[in-house]
């Protein structure tokens, strides 16, 4: 008897990314099926893991996942490169915590300082993390964004509340970004979509959906990853085919059955907490989580172990390096460093388009869309100047001539400031690109673009879906 | 496939004689497509075409209960890929194997913590189910020696696992009357461990090599009507394993493949000699899709986090959690303590609760039914709003509590604050922080 097995006929696919730049950059998403379905579609990158490091030692952790990093606790960049060469992170959450208002309420500077020297230190790719309040964060992030400008980082959670100053900021740093929504596909999609309109690409964009921790939501989590990858893979929504990055570190541990004491009922403490961190990750892996982000090394020992046998994946090697070895990346990456390469040799290039930034996003900030004149080369990027924009007449058509500036900087010629009464975002890359299609071809205006996005295609949940149903999409 | 009412209605008398209870044939029909009628309501019904339409209209994927009485383990019986769609409904079944080669206090001891492991959690019960008895010294008198063992600790539910029928059939008297589930016919036994099977009214297992060998014995088995079955696909690889449980569910629930309609058993203590993978496996299965999990050890450290994610995988996503209405005491507050009031999500609940327990400050949780909304949410739709809160706290029984009359509600509600104070004329209305998270520093500034 043969059994005739049907199979899931799957549209999309998962974006790949690469995550931070050199030797220890590594790739994650390019799914074509559901998540470790390697029997009928390609899970070609395994998912990642990132242990979480904070800028200021951590009150009330339960003695299980202290311990390990006992010596490193109240010093974030010795504590990361420990994390980095002895625990083998794939990367680095580094958590500002202490610039929470409720709490230390540090300075953004102070934690640019921290970021900083984070970043500095490892070699792995860095994601600084926020503490969640909107207002905050954005101050914050922006000023370590600034700061880390050269150094390839990733910033996160951005928030519908910020995503217009942090998306301005990852736009003229070339930063990538980790888009938080509050566990609804809607939600997550419009938050996409706001980047986007506000000229992020979105290969840029990480899906960071709220992780729930085990016996605290963890389902709801569950079940909107796996309503998002649907979408992305058997609906072909390109506005949800970014990776995803689950944070569920805290959510794990700050329960109170991950901190309760070894007893006979509920067994070992650390074993427990290592379980009840490793069983959460087991279960949003499942679900499609690319990025993890962990605390625990044994957790995070076993779940690479698991990755790699479910998976099929080769185990990544962990790879030490000695402390304080320096990192050196390019900033600017893809189509856009391609471009610049160009300019670097001598080539001509067209600005085809420059815009200021809106002056409440990124204040002195021009964006400018050029091309290189090669009839043979027909790429064109996003560059950035750093300075206050010229007017456009000015700086229209503007050939470089062979020097060794990096870059056409507006900024050298100083002019004015004079902010244009209206802007276009625009996407950088290949305009043939999967987004060519897209509906911001066929609306004009602002206005027109964002009752777009109020309105457009929304999902619904089944009828009745518990307390997210929704008579109208938010 | 499923037949749509008006195949059901073709086949029915259309005589429209209400005798079912419906006014017509056709309403009838619809009925039963939904599932809200039975068959037997209708008594002019030919035979065999009752027969084609119950065939028709049988679940997907067959519910098998193994084990008698209340605390019977009620595996399969699944309508959907994903819990989005509608729901999990049979939570799979978490055993522990134990064989007649161990030693009698491993054994002992394995059972003892199988038995008295057990937490409450959202009024739910979370423990192990299953004990799987694994005759591996060959002998039907010490196979049915750990029965016996087994019975005498108080295990209900069991697994017999033995290849050999003669050994099976000395283990069955043992467990007479339990119901246990037979594990398994091959290819080789099939017809001695159907007889077993149907001798002693007991689910029986098919173990095959690889789903078309399961999907052979499963049709043998009911061509004879052996009916609850239970399906092992024999591998042992994890992700051979992981493919198998999603082609096994996909091909009951796409195809209506009935071969495949059945709950399965996956052994992760077989797949690896490593303890913490080892949970890591069946935290996997949990989820995709397994009916019975046979791990190597069960104890507190591995099955509290393994309970926990069945309990939140098989939560029914089209009813949230809910926590009891009530006056919920924290830190051992006194008639000074501050008095919080929150909606009874669940998840609200447990966040609250957890922060203000982290705090350390002694408080009183009032907890208002909302049906399980959260805040906002209960707000939005008018069960969290002044007049039924005011009626919530006047015969909560706070007043005999406390000796101030200040009330914090939740950031996010502060629009009601006024609304509120007339309510409860004397009362003093505070706004609490509009994230629990920041309810530390709140209750540490805390004044009446």
């Amino acid at each position: 008897m043969t059994i005739d097995i049907p199979r899931q006929t799957y549209l999309g696919s998962v974006r790949t990314k690469t995550i931070g730049t050199g030797g220890r950059a590594f790739t994650i998403g390019g799914d074509t099926a559901f998540p470790f379905c390697r029997f009928e579609g390609e899970m070609p990158n395994a998912p990642r893991i990132g242990i979480q490091v904070l800028d200021c030692a951590p009150q009330d952790w339960a003695p299980a996942c202290a311990e390990p990093y006992a010596d490193v606790l109240s010093d974030p960049v010795a504590w990361a490169l420990k994390a980095q060469n002895e625990y083998g992170a794939d990367f680095i959450q580094l958590w500002l915590k202490s610039t929470d208002p409720n709490g230390l309420d540090r300075s953004a500077e102070e934690a640019a300082r921290t970021a900083r020297a984070v970043a500095d230190a490892i070699d792995v790719p860095l994601l600084v993390w926020g503490t969640a309040n909107v207002e905050k964060d954005a101050e914050v992030l922006s000023r370590v964004a600034e700061e880390c400008a050269d150094a390839h980082i990733l910033i996160g959670p951005v928030d519908e509340a910020n995503h217009k100053q942090l998306g301005a900021k990852a736009l003229a740093h070339d930063l990538s970004l980790v888009a938080n929504s509050p566990i609804d596909i809607n939600l997550a999609k419009q938050l996409n979509i706001l980047l986007n309109n506000l000229g992020v690409p979105i290969e840029k964009i990480i899906i960071d959906p709220t992780t729930g921790g085990l016996g605290y939501g963890l389902e709801y989590t569950y079940s909107v990853m796996e309503r998002i990858r649907q979408a992305a893979l058997t609906q072909d929504d390109q506005r949800l085919q970014c990776p995803f990055l689950c944070n569920l570190a805290d959510e794990v541990w700050k329960c109170k059955e991950a901190k309760m004491p070894s007893d006979e009922a509920m067994g070992d403490a650390a074993e427990r907490g290592i379980l009840m961190e490793a069983v959460t990750a087991v279960t949003l892996l499942g679900a499609g989580a690319g990025l993890l982000v962990m605390r625990h090394p044994e957790a995070i020992r076993q779940v690479r172990t698991y990755i790699a046998q479910l998976g099929g994946f080769e185990m990544p090697a962990v790879v030490t390096r000695p402390t304080g070895s320096k990192k050196t990346g390019a900033a600017v990456s893809g189509e856009a460093s391609a471009v610049a390469e160009r300019l670097r040799e001598g080539a001509l290039c067209e600005i085809v388009k420059i815009m200021d930034m809106p002056i409440e996003l990124a204040p002195g900030y021009a964006v400018a869309l050029i091309k290189a004149l090669d009839p043979d080369d027909e790429r064109t990027g996003l560059l950035l100047s750093s300075g206050a924009p010229a007017a456009e007449e000015e700086q229209r058509p503007r050939a470089a001539a062979p020097s060794s500036e990096p870059a056409p900087r507006a900024a050298e010629t100083k002019p004015a400031f004079k902010p244009l009464s209206s802007w276009e975002p625009i996407a950088a890359g290949d305009e043939s690109g999967p987004l060519k299609n897209d509906w911001r071809d066929i609306v004009r205006g602002r206005d027109e673009k964002l009752q777009h996005v109020t309105t457009d295609l929304h999902y619904w949940y089944s009828e009745g879906y518990g307390s997210e149903r929704r008579k109208k999409p938010a | 496939m499923p037949l749509s009412g008006i195949d059901i209605f073709k086949k029915l008398p259309k005589t429209n004689c209400q005798e079912c209870g419906v006014p017509t044939c056709m309403a009838f029909a619809m009925k039963l497509a939904a599932g809200q009628a039975d068959l037997a309501a209708c008594p002019y019904i030919a035979d065999d075409v009752r027969a084609q339409l119950e065939e028709a209209s049988a679940p997907p994927i067959r519910c098998v209960t193994i084990g008698t009485g209340d605390n019977a383990l009620k595996v399969g019986g699944e309508t959907v890929m994903f819990r989005h769609e509608k729901t999990f409904v049979n939570p799979p079944g978490l055993g522990v194997l134990v064989s007649d080669a161990m030693p009698a206090e491993e054994t002992d001891e394995k059972l003892q913590r199988l038995l008295s492991l057990s937490w409450e959690r959202v009024g739910m019960h979370l423990k192990a189910d299953i004990a799987a008895l694994k005759a591996a010294s060959g002998s039907a008198v010490s196979f049915a020696a750990l029965v016996e063992r087994a019975r005498k600790t108080g295990v209900t539910n069991m697994v017999l696992m033995s290849a050999d029928p003669a050994v099976m059939a000395e283990g069955l008297k043992a467990a007479s009357g339990l119901r246990p589930l037979i594990y398994a016919a091959t290819a080789d036994n099939l017809q001695a461990m159907a007889d077993l099977a149907r001798e002693h009214s007991c689910p029986l297992a098919v173990r095959g090599s690889g789903l078309d060998e399961v999907a052979k014995l499963t049709a043998q088995l009911k061509d004879i009507k052996i009916n609850d079955i239970v399906i092992d696909t024999g591998t042992r690889d994890l992700h051979q394993a992981f493919e198998d449980q999603m082609n096994i569910r996909r091909a009951a629930l796409k195809a209506n493949v009935r071969a495949l309609g059945f709950p399965t058993i996956v052994f992760p203590c077989e797949m690896t000699d490593e303890p913490m993978q080892e949970t890591l496996f069946a935290a996997t299965f949990i989820p995709k899709y397994a009916g019975i999990i046979i791990m190597g050890d069960l104890h507190g450290a591995n099955l509290f986090p393994l309970a926990v994610q069945r309990m939140n995988i098989y939560t029914d996503p089209q009813r949230p959690m809910a926590t009891t209405e009530g006056i919920y005491e924290i830190n051992n507050p006194d008639e000074n303590s501050p008095v919080l009031i929150t909606s009874n999500f669940s998840l609200t609940y447990f966040v609250v609760s957890g922060e203000i327990e982290t705090s350390r400050m002694p408080a009183w949780l009032l907890i208002k039914d909302t049906e399980g909304l959260s805040v906002l949410t209960a707000w939005a739709a008018g069960k969290f709003v002044a007049d039924s809160i005011a009626a919530f706290i006047k015969k909560s029984g706070i007043m005999d509590k406390i000796k101030h009359r200040t009330l914090v509600i939740p950031g996010l509600t502060a629009t009601i604050s006024g609304d509120l104070e007339e309510e409860l004329p004397g009362w003093t209305i505070q706004i609490g922080p509009r994230e629990a998270a920041h309810l530390t520093p709140f209750l540490k500034n805390w004044k009446a």
